[in-house]
């Protein structure tokens, strides 16, 4: 629970034009399973429409799946739009998917909160986003 | 809790197998006999191999005539990094082709799109123009060796033709395949407004006619019902979608008034994958032969053995590789490839152990191919068609998984046939149901994947693996060629061929291959063709409304 006992609501989504979502769907559905409010906004999107709709729906976690080696700059970019459309500090903001174990220290200089490898059991997820969250901000 | 060494040598020492179904749930018997198998009935479902219905094989002497095609999909950074790799993969043994499109060109955007910067070059190999598939085939003998082009639509494998004559082949003395299915398009990850069922399944049934024209030894179609599996499906779902794809394709060709005979041959060449559960793949696999010989007499009427016969290159699962442990995938990929070869497989793609973390390394991919060395040279398992026929275990199998096969195609054939039911979202829901119910497993380690959720190391103690680099300056050469290109070509010839190509759009019964071919031979870039049949669609030039076509003002508007 976060914010006057609101659900932690969760935004996810993938920028970039890579295809594999089978992860993040399985993601969004578990993380609703463990009573999060999750919105999957789906692929293909702008780094500009991700951080509005973070904006608009005020929430509490941004996460990004990636499986096609573009993390990198993805990451750059979204910390840049993050940046200019004023999403709060407090919003976590999470990556996962096919990454390599050797660019977590990169990406964590970039700004991304965690980053969640494959493999990564779902109750490591869960207990991420319920240990970070801040109750009633 | 963690058990000490006494209690965990106890129990390891007094495990025993708790196996009872195998990974789509058939039950399984602790030991299969005669009276699983009705005698009778087995000549006639599995009479010697190369004779309808084809259970053990559709050739009778298998791999003695020929062997499977080692098939390494490969293509990233640039069209030369791509060339160079191919070089690579044949020198190392490979024996045909399998080059894939990078993401942006899958969506029909040029590489200087501003929605592809981050794209290019990462999931296989950007082709735009004429010249970056000059430059992805040069030197290759494309008359001597198979070539499987992943990609789809009539513009991008008409840009691989053109480059193919301009290096001087005929275009009927040109191998290969290419995957060109629309129904998977949008369910597997891609973007629907890219290649929507509208003018995008016109383009692949105008591909698939074009070429038993002009391109006779090419296969114009290989459903890939690869991608399905790896979005968590089952084995008997993944035939199912095969057979019911196929039907689609079978039924919109017949009604262009093409023989069963002539197009059946030409797009039995499916992609499959082999996960894990060994027998349940290699039943699947005789059952899928079965299937087709049977829909395609008894549905479709066909008769030739050309017709009947079922060919498949099979993908090793990429879903069942691991990041913990990588080198444990090696063993995997060797399993997967096995039972691949033990189903009868032509042609044979075997992932590299570090695909999950990127794209393989040179190395990794070799020891890709070795494993399918070792299994053809060292292991004898080529020797004799079909060597597990006659199991009593096999047999059974391979019966219960058609029925379930069979029944499942009946399902989707309720929802509407397949081409309906991706339409309405029917497909999905019930890929997105499975593979929760997959994942499920996973994580309460129901389904043991060794490294992940049983004999897991802690991520300290895991080694790092050298992760395979797309280098920032090969995409810039390639942007810098293309904006080269640009510049350099002949406008008006452009300009006239995409007038063409659009008229021919316009026009359902002209076949839009020869215009493409045309206009990639006049400079046309793949997004500039892709777009002007869009305009003539209606749908706007550019799939993410963001770029304005250069030469589209003129004719368009008509």
């Amino acid at each position: 629970m976060s914010k006057n006992n609101r659900k932690t609501k969760v935004l996810l989504a993938k920028t970039s034009l890579d295809g594999h979502n089978r992860g993040i769907k399985v993601i969004s559905k578990w993380l609703s399973d463990a009573g999060m409010e999750v919105i999957f906004l789906g692929q293909f999107l702008t780094e500009e429409m991700v951080v509005r709709a973070a904006v608009e729906e005020d929430v509490d976690v941004v996460g990004l799946s990636f499986l096609g080696g573009e993390h990198i700059y993805a990451a750059q970019d979204m910390r840049l739009e993050m940046k200019k459309q004023g999403l709060s500090d407090d919003v976590i903001f999470l990556m996962g998917g096919v990454i390599p174990k050797e660019d977590t220290p990169k990406l964590k200089e970039i700004g991304v909160d965690m980053i969640f490898l494959p493999g990564t059991p779902m109750e490591d997820i869960v207990n991420f986003i319920n240990d970070n969250v801040k109750p009633g901000k | 809790m963690e058990l000490n060494l006494k209690e965990k040598a106890a129990q390891a020492y007094r495990e025993k197998c708790n196996i009872t179904e195998t990974d789509s749930g058939i039950p399984l018997k602790n030991c299969y006999t005669p009276n699983d198998i009705n005698v009778d009935e087995l000549e006639k479902k599995c009479p010697l191999p190369g004779t309808f219905p084809y259970t053990r094989g559709i050739y009778e002497n298998m791999y003695r005539g020929r062997l499977w095609s080692r098939r390494e999909l490969c293509g990233y950074a640039s069209p030369e990094a791509t060339n160079e790799r191919i070089k690579f993969l044949i020198d190392s043994g490979e024996s045909a082709i399998n080059f894939i499109v990078d993401v942006p060109t899958h969506q029909g955007i040029d590489s200087d799109h501003p929605r592809a910067k981050h794209d290019i070059g990462r999931q296989g190999v950007p082709l735009c123009t004429i010249e970056d598939a000059e430059y992805i085939i040069r030197d290759i003998p494309l008359d001597k060796i198979s070539v499987n082009v992943t990609t789809l639509g009539v513009v991008q494998p008409a840009i691989y033709f053109a480059a193919a004559k301009r290096a001087g082949f005929k275009l009927d003395s040109l191998m290969g395949t290419c995957v060109n299915e629309n129904l998977h398009y949008g369910i597997c990850g891609f973007n629907p407004p890219s290649f929507p069922l509208t003018w995008g399944w016109r383009c692949c049934l105008d591909f698939i006619e074009f070429c038993m024209n002009e391109v006779p030894k090419f296969n114009p179609l290989s459903i890939d019902v690869y991608d399905y599996r790896e979005n968590g499906i089952t084995a008997p779902m993944e035939v199912a979608f095969a057979m019911t794809t196929a039907r689609e394709y079978l039924k919109a060709l017949l009604q262009r008034g093409i023989d069963i005979e002539r197009i059946a041959p030409k797009i039995a060449t499916v992609t499959h994958s082999s996960e894990i559960n060994f027998f349940e793949e290699i039943a699947k696999l005789r059952a899928a032969r079965r299937i087709w010989a049977n829909m395609l007499k008894n549905e479709f009427k066909a008769t030739s053995e050309r017709a009947l016969r079922y060919k498949f290159h099979v993908h090793t699962a990429g879903n069942s590789l691991t990041m913990q442990q990588p080198l444990v995938n090696t063993v995997r990929i060797a399993y997967e490839a096995l039972a691949a070869v033990l189903g009868g497989c032509q042609s044979l793609h075997t992932c590299s152990y570090d695909e999950a973390q990127g794209l393989p390394t040179e190395e990794s991919h070799e020891l890709a191919i070795r494993t399918q060395q070792v299994l053809t040279y060292e292991t004898g398992v080529t020797a004799v068609a079909d060597p597990l026929g006659g199991s009593y275990f096999v047999e059974a199998l391979t019966d219960e998984i058609e029925s379930k096969i069979l029944e499942y195609m009946e399902k989707v054939e309720e929802a509407g046939g397949m081409r309906k039911a991706v339409m309405s979202g029917w497909v999905d829901a019930e890929i997105g149901h499975v593979q929760y119910e997959k994942q499920k497993d996973i994580e309460s380690g129901k389904k043991p994947v060794i490294g992940l959720n049983k004999f897991r190391k802690p991520l300290e103690e895991e080694r790092i693996m050298p992760a395979h680099e797309v280098p920032d300056e090969m995409i810039k050469k390639h942007l810098d060629n293309l904006k080269k290109f640009k510049q350099n070509r002949n406008k008006k010839m452009v300009s006239e061929s995409l007038e063409q190509l659009y008229l021919n759009a316009k026009d359902p019964n002209i076949n839009l291959g020869h215009a493409a071919m045309e206009a990639a031979e006049a400079g046309a870039t793949m997004a500039e063709m892709r777009g002007t049949i869009r305009l003539a669609y209606g749908d706007g030039f550019d799939p993410f409304d963001q770029v304005e076509p250069e030469f589209n003002a003129s004719f368009a508007t008509k």
